[in-house]
């Protein structure tokens, strides 16, 4: 029994080795590999919308940073169900889509970083990033 | 009138019979099935598959003598509407059947929630909560074996911080310090761990069902046991 609260124990800790440090899993050596080594600078974020239940325009807005302590960057009105944006990367951007149902205004924020990730190949750093970041602007079933 | 008479005769030992029959097959059946059970519970006693599978019978109240070990748990509570996993360290009093440790809990995805903000205006965030807790567990073992398993019940209570992030907020929210109790069946499998099921009122998650099912799984280091 003590041997397998040992070997229980190793394990875990190996687990927890491997996926907090070392190497990433990322990190390759293949020459024939395609390698984008400089940054960029901006990317699409892809807003998703749904149908405004109260059949007018839905309110859009974008901040820089989170949305009760950042920027407001542009606010705008559409019926469209995606709207795409281009912007510089490094930075945290949240949006807001407010829709009407009924007498009442439902917002929904969604948030996150626009980063592209990077790696080694053969002592080479190479960056490799999403097509588009997704804000999940949709209503909840 | 004779005829009268003999026929309310007869239809009260009529009544009087068919009673005594209802109530004697109600006794002789309420008598199988106390004898059926105790035979069960002999058979489980005197019977066991393995000779150290033998069953004792213990009073869940005494206590032995006091062996603290160090220990570690692993576990999840969850319902229709949430799931949570569940982590700790801390002391393991096997002599006693009590733990005192430090866990910590969280919700591992993002879930949309909707609250409202201010008059006719509401939110719709992704949320995540987290909790600190030191807890406490007393366990009562009614049942041991002879090699050394127990099945017994326990009676647990978390005092901890709890708090929600939400994507696009800055700021957390709906944090509280709170007091979480739990209770339910405890299974020591072996003289190192220990499996329990319960439930647990999980009140302080503001936008889901409080009543959830607790499992966790104990790991202790344990000194005395046979090599």
């Amino acid at each position: 029994m003590k041997k397998h609260l040992k070997y229980t124990l190793i394990a875990l800790s190996l687990i927890a080795i491997n996926t907090s440090c070392g190497k990433s899993n990322d990190d390759i050596c293949d020459p024939n590999q395609i390698c984008y080594t400089s940054k960029p600078n901006e990317l699409y974020i892809k807003l998703e919308l749904s149908t405004n239940p109260g059949s007018g325009p839905i309110e859009v807005s974008l901040y820089k940073g989170f949305f009760d302590d950042g920027q407001l960057f542009d606010t705008f009105f559409t019926t469209e169900s995606i709207e795409y944006y281009l912007m510089p990367t490094g930075e945290r951007y949240t949006a807001t889509a407010k829709y009407d149902q009924e007498n009442d205004i439902i917002m929904v924020i969604d948030s996150d970083k626009l980063t592209s990730d990077s790696y080694q190949n053969c002592e080479e750093t190479c960056f490799d990033w999403d097509e588009e970041m997704i804000l999940d602007l949709k209503l909840a079933d | 009138m004779f005829f009268a008479c003999s026929t309310l005769e007869s239809f009260i030992y009529f009544y009087i019979f068919d009673m005594f029959i209802n109530t004697t097959d109600m006794v002789l059946n309420n008598f199988r099935k106390v004898l059926l059970s105790f035979s069960l519970l002999c058979f489980l006693l005197i019977i066991p598959l393995k000779s150290d599978g033998q069953p004792i019978l213990t009073n869940p109240l005494s206590g032995s003598y006091f062996q603290p070990h160090f220990g570690i748990n692993a576990g999840t509570f969850f319902n229709h509407e949430d799931f949570l996993f569940d982590f700790g360290l801390g002391l393991e009093e096997l002599g006693y059947d009590f733990s005192i440790t430090f866990n910590g809990s969280f919700r591992p995805y993002y879930k949309k929630v909707l609250f409202e903000e201010a008059d006719n205006l509401f939110y719709q965030v992704q949320e995540r909560v987290l909790q600190f807790s030191i807890d406490f567990e007393k366990r009562f073992y009614f049942i041991q074996f002879m090699n050394s398993s127990k099945i017994g019940v326990y009676a647990m209570m978390k005092f901890g911080y709890f708090y929600g992030t939400y994507k696009g907020l800055k700021k957390n929210r709906n944090d509280t310090f709170t007091i979480t109790p739990g209770a339910g069946l405890s299974w020591q499998f072996s003289k190192i761990s220990r499996l329990n099921l319960g439930y647990l009122y999980f009140d302080q998650n503001p936008y889901a069902n409080p009543h959830t099912i607790n499992l966790k799984l104990s790991l202790f280091i344990n000194k005395d046991e046979k090599k």
